[in-house]
């Protein structure tokens, strides 16, 4: 009768004839559903087509307005919206009566005067059913997060952020404008993870990302891109805005030493800049490459530092950066 | 004829509610009756098959087996488009109806009393 969190389950019944809502209301409401009621087909319909509709309905089949097979057939076309269990309960009680009912996408049907025993168990196949809807729901968003997601830190993962990259790219196409990518490599990471510890790297990655995502808008997006390197997409966005961006996630990430287990760990980070303007656009892959650029100059200045590319280095050839070989730049 | 054990049964034994059911019934068929007779009168069978079966539904509710069987012919006599057939239909079930309503008065005046009794004891 609840859901898996113990809430009621809330139920529409739709009857035009007084007797029968009410016998219908009292029931259902002693049964622990929470009830909303429509007294002809239209506004069942409406219910139904809530956002938030309940997810069982029990209606008459000869209403006023809407018949109620129409109702279904009509809540049966709607697509991409949580299943809504239909028991059609109907004086009609002839056999064909009964076949056009499931034929129109009720799932039960029921004559009346019905048996308030058999109605209570014929609901409870209904949320039986919806729960069932409920858990796979459930276990395909989770099979989505994943597959975009980097598990470790849980932004995107490196298919998924360069994806945005490519249609933020293709925005530009069509609208014009420009938009910039920050390329942000932590220093030494590699003294951490062999002095501490690979747990205590973990979490050192899982806390930079907290701060670099803290640290920009709500529709730029911080992808996960290597090891020890986030990829960031800066929508709208020109090179003093970016670069700007930039040095708002090294002074996150530089703030405060990293709390692990393993004791505090200092982090700092290197950053390189690069845009795309209406001007001088840029494909991803050239793009990312600037920014790489960009990134091994803020490492050889010193690092903990941003950079920005400008167009005319894309002219100098892709230089190794000092740590491992730039396999970077290919999508 | 009423069938009143049933009706109760179906109610779970909620003589409270079987009162109000019948109150509720006595306020709205005779709205549905009359909705039939101008259906018949205006041949409109769409109209008259829906309220022959809302009567249909309401009366089962108490039990009203006859006015139930009744309403069911007029449907058929709908779906046939039978006019002459309704109008003898629509004498029939006005009859049941009468019926029917003089029952409950007096059954329910039983199953009140029954329940005044039942609150009453200790």
């Amino acid at each position: 009768m609840h859901g898996p969190e113990s809430q009621k389950r809330r139920a529409l019944i739709a009857e035009d004839d007084r007797v029968s809502r009410r016998v219908l209301e009292v029931f259902l409401a002693k049964w622990g559903y929470d009830v909303e009621v429509a007294e002809n087909g239209l506004d069942a319909l409406k219910w139904l087509e809530k956002e938030d509709a309940p997810r069982l309905a029990v209606l008459d089949w000869m209403m006023p307005g809407m018949e109620g097979v129409q109702v279904c057939r009509k809540i049966r076309a709607q697509q991409d919206r949580p299943y809504i269990y239909i028991l059609l309960l109907t004086a009609r009680s002839q056999k064909d009566d009964l076949l056009a009912g499931l034929d129109s996408g009720a799932d039960d049907y029921l004559t009346k005067p019905f048996d308030s025993h058999e109605l209570r168990a014929r609901l409870h196949v209904g949320e039986r059913i919806l729960n069932l809807q409920d858990q796979l729901i459930a276990a395909r968003d989770e099979l989505r997060f994943r597959a975009t997601h980097d598990s470790l830190t849980e932004v995107a993962n490196r298919g998924a952020i360069l994806d945005t990259l490519r249609r933020e790219r293709a925005r530009q196409v069509r609208e014009g404008g420009s938009f910039g990518i920050v390329l942000a490599d932590l220093d030494h990471f590699k003294d951490v993870n062999d002095t501490k510890g690979h747990l205590c790297g973990d979490s050192v990655l899982r806390e930079a990302a907290e701060r670099i995502s803290s640290s920009v808008r709500a529709y730029d997006t911080v992808g996960r891109y290597g090891g020890e390197e986030f990829l960031i997409v800066v929508p709208s966005s020109d090179g003093q805005g970016t670069l700007g961006l930039a040095e708002r996630i090294r002074s996150a990430i530089e703030a405060i030493p990293v709390p692990t287990k393993f004791g505090d760990v200092k982090i700092t980070a290197s950053l390189g800049v690069a845009v795309s303007t209406e001007d001088h656009a840029l494909e991803p892959q050239a793009l990312l490459q600037l920014a790489d650029q960009a990134l091994y100059r803020a490492k050889r200045r010193g690092r903990n530092r941003s950079e920005l590319g400008q167009p005319s280095d894309l002219a100098k050839p892709a230089i190794a950066r000092l740590e491992k070989p730039s396999t970077k730049c290919r999508i | 004829m009423l069938n009143l054990a049933k009706a109760l049964d179906r109610v779970e034994g909620d003589r409270e509610l079987l009162c109000q059911l019948a109150n509720l019934f006595e306020e709205e068929s005779p709205k549905l009756l009359e909705g039939m007779r101008l259906a018949i009168r205006n041949r409109d069978p769409m109209l008259l098959a829906r309220l022959a079966h809302t009567l249909k539904g309401s009366a089962a509710n108490l039990g009203g087996e006859a006015v139930a069987a009744a309403s069911d012919d007029m449907s058929a006599c709908a779906s046939r488009k039978d006019w002459p057939g309704a109008k003898e239909q629509y004498a029939i079930l006005e009859a049941e109806m009468i019926s029917l309503s003089a029952e409950l008065d007096s059954q329910l005046r039983k199953v009140r009393t029954e329940a005044q009794q039942a609150d009453a004891r200790p």
